[in-house]
């Protein structure tokens, strides 16, 4: 086993002494925990380093099915559920070791499933040595449980978060927010989904269970006793030259001659991606980071953005048994070329199941009542929106609760800035570099990737909460250095 | 055996290579121009000697005040311009670092003396393993062979015909009864590999034309086939 490595400041080898080095043995010796629902199909090491020629070889290993979390217990309105922040050791080159940081100590982090309507509280107990806290990506949230970037888990302590989950379906995630960390706290593995589901959407008949995959994609590096390689960019941003889905290295999955809804993340510190399955085949995008799009979109080339949530459904059902497509990226080269494969094996073949035309309709939103325009440029030394870095002492915004604003973001720089608002979600209303993409205009959004010297502009809706919430670019080296700005949502 | 020796004396060549290239060196002291004194240098600043070979410091043509002095060896040398030439012999393996004392951080050197052990390689934590996997090739890896249809049989059952053929592999097959021009029943069917029948019912007494076409399970379609059949009420 090798030795744990941490990131460079987000640990010290002192505070490893002291809070207890020895017994990461024991955390390692542990199998997933007995609240997990799924484990990952199990292949020995030895068997898998027989085979590869390489320990990078992609499409060696099955898409690890990420498990699902389980409530410690119930009510009749309610979930609650428990996750200890820990370190753990993940098998991501066969034969190899690597530390990570998980929700539960594995990488990616349990799915939670939540459900339109029933509230959830997730008490997170922080055994890092170090403060963490925990933002839902995506969810309309209370200021108090967002996971705001000074909000933090002391280390040791714990904290209840309240989800109420009053929103439309959609593919969330949860990930570490604090302060100037997250870029070495998210590539070590405090990343998961949280998957809300309503009744709207199952009465759609959308692929379910088995053929419901959640997809994590992230990049990165190794170094040569199996540890993850983490070297800091504020420039560009991290760029491993790995692809990880679900924590294998390009991974395969047998999929059955019939359709499947994947929802992918892009969990990547600052990569951007340009997915194509095969040769341009056609994909239907359903949803993205807002839930369901009013309709079902035919895409063959998808930008896919640090931070953005696409599901997709593919029907495999067009292709014969042995056949291989492959997920790929093509901005990638090498090892970040392929993101996954997809094998078809028999099945299926008689299901009748198609996308509905109509998903789900548009709902009303007030007039926009103010423009606001933000800046992206790098400052002297540090990246900032309209020469201001992140102060919490500062308000740079209070929109009125319940209303709209038209948000313009201007890209000043030659690099992607992902913009993130948290807690409330917008519509694309136009962008300078292209049109704007269909499916993104037909469903809302809560993070979008400004271009190099493009001009983007949101209609961005200030409810249902009110309070002090934050909005920064999710190349999270930008946002550790400090690309961001706080809002307070004013009644 | 000479081949032996040949390849030793080789083999010390590479393994030693500094050691038929080393010789007594010179180290020039150089001016800066930057006003706060930063870009004061030595010229080169490391040097590669073997055991008993001579360094010496050279001060020529430099209007600022310096001097050397060794961190660990001792030169005779004090603050001057233009100041006499040094010299020291090392004796010792080793590595014996100099500098100026009146420009000590920009003026700083290194003499190497024999062939000092590398430093230790950086654990195995902190060297990249890089991936070398190239990227795929093909990126979808499709059944492009059209299946064969053979052996087609069409003979009649009451009211009906009964339809046989054999397919090369499993597929869907549309099995089509003509009239002159027209299409006067179709039947679809899951067919699979080898032998396959077919009954075609609640036809009309007449003589048929029977198409039988047939497309695998990624769409690639076979020769179709032509028979007659003729039905009696």
């Amino acid at each position: 086993m090798s030795a744990w490595r941490p990131p460079a400041d987000a640990w010290t080898r002192r505070d490893a002494l002291r809070n207890g080095f020895s017994s990461l043995a024991l955390l390692c010796t542990i199998a997933s925990p007995s609240s997990l629902r799924r484990t990952s199909t199990e292949v020995t090491s030895a068997a898998l380093r027989a085979q590869a020629r390489s320990p990078f070889e992609p499409f060696r290993r099955d898409l690890p099915i990420v498990p699902e979390l389980l409530p410690v217990n119930s009510t009749r309105t309610q979930d609650n559920y428990e996750i200890a922040i820990r370190e753990g050791m993940a098998e991501i080159l066969p034969g190899f070791q690597t530390p990570i940081y998980g929700y539960e100590g594995i990488y990616p982090g349990p799915t939670i499933r939540a459900r339109k309507g029933r509230k959830i509280v997730v008490r997170q107990r922080n055994t890092l040595p170090f403060e963490s806290n925990v933002h839902l990506h995506g969810g309309y949230v209370p200021a108090e449980s967002d996971g705001h970037p000074m909000d933090v888990i002391a280390a040791g302590g714990s904290f209840d978060y309240h989800y109420p989950n009053q929103q439309d379906a959609a593919t969330l995630w949860y990930h570490d927010h604090a302060h100037g960390r997250t870029s070495k706290t998210l590539y070590y593995g405090l990343n998961a989904m949280y998957v809300l589901e309503d009744d709207l959407e199952t009465e759609l008949g959308l692929p379910q269970g088995e053929y419901d995959v959640p997809i994590v994609i992230g990049d990165h590096a190794f170094n040569r006793d199996g540890s993850f390689r983490y070297a800091e960019n504020v420039d560009v941003g991290f760029r491993g030259d790995t692809i990880l889905a679900n924590g294998a290295i390009s991974p395969r999955m047998r999929v059955q001659r019939r359709k499947y809804r994947l929802r992918f993340l892009n969990a990547s510190n600052a990569r951007s991606y340009t997915l194509k399955l095969g040769k341009g085949r056609a994909m239907t995008q359903i949803a993205g980071d807002g839930g369901l799009l009013q309709r079902p979109v035919a895409r063959t080339r998808i930008p896919f953005h640090p931070a953005e949530r696409i599901e997709l459904v593919i029907d495999f059902s067009q292709y014969a048994p042995g056949e291989q497509i492959v997920l790929s990226n093509e901005e990638g080269t090498g090892g970040t070329a392929s993101i996954m494969r997809f094998d078809v094996v028999g099945g299926g073949s008689s299901e009748d199941f198609q996308v509905p035309r109509r998903l789900r309709d548009s709902e009303p939103i007030p007039a926009a009542n103010a423009r606001r325009r933000w800046e992206l440029g790098l400052g002297a030394a540090a990246w900032q929106i309209n020469g201001k870095t992140f102060d919490p002492a500062r308000i740079d915004a209070r929109p009125r609760l319940g209303s709209t604003e038209i948000w313009t973001f201007v890209n000043r720089s030659n690099r992607v800035h992902p913009m993130h608002i948290h807690g409330f979600l917008f519509r694309m209303l136009e962008r300078t570099s292209r049109p704007v993409d269909l499916a993104d205009r037909l469903g809302w959004k809560d993070t979008v990737g400004v271009m190099p010297d493009e001009t983007v502009s949101v209609l961005a809706w200030f409810a249902p909460y009110a309070g002090k919430y934050v909005f920064h670019c999710h190349a999270l080296e930008h946002a550790d250095k400090a690309m961001m700005l706080q809002i307070e949502v004013v009644k | 055996m000479r081949r032996r020796i040949a390849a030793a004396a080789a083999f010390a060549f590479l393994a030693f290579p500094s050691a038929a290239l080393a010789a007594d060196q010179t180290v020039q002291a150089v001016d800066g121009t930057a006003p706060d004194g930063s870009d004061n240098r030595w010229s080169p600043n490391v040097v590669d000697i073997q055991v008993g070979e001579k360094v010496t410091w050279t001060f020529a043509g430099t209007q600022l005040f310096h001097n050397v002095k060794g961190v660990n060896f001792t030169v005779p040398s004090s603050p001057a311009v233009a100041g006499p030439d040094v010299s020291y012999t090392f004796d010792a393996v080793g590595i014996y670092e100099f500098f100026c004392e009146l420009h000590a951080q920009p003026m700083r050197g290194t003499v190497r003396v024999g062939n000092p052990p590398p430093p230790p390689p950086p654990p195995l934590s902190e060297q990249p393993f890089p991936n070398d996997a190239p990227a795929p090739a093909t990126l979808e890896l499709l059944d492009e062979t059209a299946p064969a249809l053979s052996s087609v049989r069409v003979s009649r059952v009451s009211r009906g015909a009964r339809v046989r053929f054999r397919l090369s592999e499993a597929g869907r097959v549309t099995i089509k009864l003509t009239r002159g021009n027209r299409v006067v029943k179709t039947r679809r069917v899951d067919a699979r590999r080898g032998a396959n029948t077919v009954i075609v019912r609640s036809v009309r007494a007449g003589r048929y034309g029977v198409q039988v076409s047939a497309r695998d399970l990624s769409g690639n379609p076979a020769r179709s086939k032509r028979a007659r059949v003729t039905v009696r009420g």
